[in-house]
């Protein structure tokens, strides 16, 4: 039985919490958030500690697990600490806002011997697992263009954090990080980026050193959150579009929601993975080095919108 | 009205003689090709003769010409239009090189002919409804726009960079410029460009990402690649538009209008459209003005224009770096 501790009860760690519940070998046995009534609604429910004091889970030597889903800003200083105290870690993407900030928190991990996995769901989503094995197996061959959307709405205004791009990194730290991951594990490194970032739209066009183009973009201006992309080289096109992929579309009082449901959650495998490297069983799925590219990635087309520049990675 | 059609290498010279066909009003058209081939096939499948030098156009009194030949030959189409004084639609991109293409505009200045790009787009309904939406302003300010015109390999001259100048990059990019230009009234003030062959391996690019800085502050990019599988994709390719404003976003797939239609006896499916014909709205929209003396409504200058970003592009290549318009020569 392995014991975990959540930092963050906002709406990842509540998502986290109510995964862990359907993963044999498992057992939350606390809950820490900066707002006291959240943490103990939340524990209420699983019959766990509540509290406001994260030392009441960094030093229960009894949690050997951290799941870290406090808002960007805190990442590293609880990663840190955590590492420090011989807990294996796993954190909300993006990894932290600055390289530097990541940087510490790997060397952390590695030096205390705990895993870390760094919560890029996209690369749990069954359709990215399909297209891999797909690039993967070669009849395919080499992609030449990709193009790749991701959209949602307006951050939520009543998670204060998540409206400060400040706390956030805006939309290509927050949001399109989810893309350069995936197009990293996809196809190697990237040689040059020219992005432009509005503040609630963006744009990129990543080459990457294997010679792929890609381009990524993003907003939060839609009503509903969804992604796209196809993908096109000698072989033919790949093309995903998240809206006509809903198996299951409920209408109720007016409202329209579309579903589509998977054997396992990608959250229930990514937890669940993770539990697999604290045990032996497993080695991360994503790197902490690539968690890293992935922000620098985020970092370098960032630089390119405010320089108008490209930039070389 | 007595109208030529001067080549029939572009495969819009097609379209543009179905429009003509389709028209109420019935007229003389008198048809051209200086590739003995494609004379032939031409003239089998209409069952009229055909010309072998379109040069040789002042016997015949036109009242209206479509260069459609290959780019290459776009300026010597409409040099020799503007010489009979023969009112001109031309095929875009309007030439090789910024040089040739106001050589063109002077030289119709010159003679006082009449001298349109054929940009069709603008003739597209959705397309109009989203002019009418921006100049409402409901939406408010636009910040971005993320456009493609996708398109599958047309092989051929197309591919050849001494009869086509350029790639896919070439074919089509002027289009979505074009749009930009006339729905947002801006200029494109600097482009930025990647672009490879890595589809299709020929002499040209086939695939590419330009991204452009416009006059009002917003910014575009642009995606003209030759990513559609011909054998197996259900249509020729798109034209999309996503406009993020300060207050909504406007989607535009300008060429969505269809039916999916799988054959028993066929491999893939097709695209069967239904929405509007652009083609025969500009070719209308052409003869209208030129019956009527009214200046056209695109000119050589939007020609030149989005010319000049495809050229912007293909330096941002050569350079690796943003390129500021208008271009120093």
């Amino acid at each position: 039985m392995r014991t975990i501790g959540i930092l963050g009860a906002g709406r990842m760690g509540r998502v986290h919490v109510r995964t862990y519940e359907g993963i044999p070998g498992v057992r939350v046995a606390a809950i820490y958030s900066r707002n006291l009534s959240n943490a103990l609604s939340l524990a209420e429910g699983l019959r766990c500690k509540g509290t406001d004091n994260a030392d009441d889970l960094l030093d229960d030597p009894d949690i050997q697990v951290l799941d870290i889903c406090l808002p960007s800003p805190l990442h590293k200083e609880f990663a840190v600490r955590g590492a420090l105290k011989g807990k294996h870690i796993i954190l909300e993407k993006p990894i932290a806002l600055e390289e530097a900030d990541g940087r510490e928190i790997l060397a952390a991990c590695r030096s205390a011997g705990v895993q870390l996995l760094v919560g890029h769901i996209v690369r749990f989503l069954p359709v990215y697992r399909r297209v891999k094995r797909v690039l993967e197996e070669g009849e395919f061959g080499k992609p030449a263009i990709v193009r790749t959307t991701r959209v949602g709405r307006i951050p939520d205004s009543q998670e204060t954090w998540y409206s400060d791009p400040r706390q956030t990194g805006g939309l290509l730290v927050d949001l399109l990080i989810h893309d350069f991951d995936c197009l990293c594990w996809w196809f190697g490194p990237v040689r040059t980026v020219f992005a432009r970032e509005f503040p609630h739209s963006a744009h990129a066009t990543l080459r990457f050193r294997n010679k792929v183009i890609a381009h990524v973009q993003g907003n939060w201006t839609h009503a509903a959150s969804w992604a796209k992309w196809e993908i096109c080289g000698p072989g033919g096109l790949l093309q995903y579009d998240g809206r006509t992929s809903s198996v299951l579309t409920v209408y109720e009082e007016g409202k329209m929601v579309q579903e589509s449901p998977v054997t396992l959650s990608p959250f229930e495998r990514e937890l669940a993975h993770f539990l697999d490297c604290v045990n032996g069983k497993a080695s991360p799925l994503v790197t902490g080095e690539e968690a890293l590219y992935a922000l620098r990635v985020a970092l370098a087309c960032r630089e390119s919108s405010a320089s108008r520049k490209p930039v070389e990675l | 009205m007595r109208i030529g059609i001067l080549s029939f290498a572009h495969i819009h010279a097609d379209s543009y003689m179905s429009s003509l066909k389709g028209l109420s009003e019935d007229h003389d058209i008198f048809l051209f090709d200086n590739d003995p081939a494609r004379r032939e096939a031409v003239s089998r499948k209409y069952g009229e003769k055909v010309l072998p030098d379109y040069h040789e156009l002042a016997p015949l009194r036109l009242d209206a010409a479509i260069a459609t030949g290959t780019n290459r030959e776009h300026c010597d189409m409409v040099l020799t239009c503007a010489r009979e004084g023969v009112p001109v639609l031309c095929e875009k991109p309007i030439a090789l090189s910024l040089s040739e293409a106001r050589a063109m505009i002077e030289a119709c200045e010159k003679t006082h002919t009449y001298f349109q790009m054929a940009y069709p787009c603008r003739f597209l309904p959705a397309v109009t409804r989203v002019k009418e939406i921006i100049e409402g302003g409901q939406l408010g300010e636009i910040a971005c726009l993320n456009c493609s015109n996708h398109g599958f390999n047309p092989g051929g001259w197309f591919a050849d960079p001494i009869e086509a100048g350029g790639g896919a990059v070439m074919d089509h990019t002027v289009h979505v410029v074009d749009l930009l230009r006339w729905l947002l009234k801006c200029e494109i003030t600097s482009v930025y460009a990647e672009m490879d062959n890595t589809i299709h391996h020929g002499e040209v690019e086939d695939c590419g990402i330009l991204s452009l800085d416009l006059s009002n502050g917003a910014f575009a990019s642009l995606d003209p690649s030759w990513s559609r599988p011909a054998s197996s994709f259900p249509t020729w390719g798109d034209v999309t538009m996503e406009i993020v404003c300060a207050k909504g976003v406007l989607f535009v797939d300008a060429f969505a209008q269809n039916i999916h239609s799988f054959d028993a006896a066929g491999p893939s499916s097709r695209w069967l459209h239904w929405g509007a014909n652009m083609d025969e709205a500009m070719i209308s929209d052409f003869l209208e003005r030129v019956n009527k003396g009214l200046p056209p409504q695109i000119t050589g200058e939007d020609g030149l224009r989005a010319l000049e970003v495809v050229m912007a592009a293909y330096r941002s290549r050569e350079t690796g770096q943003l390129v500021s318009l208008p271009l120093t020569e």
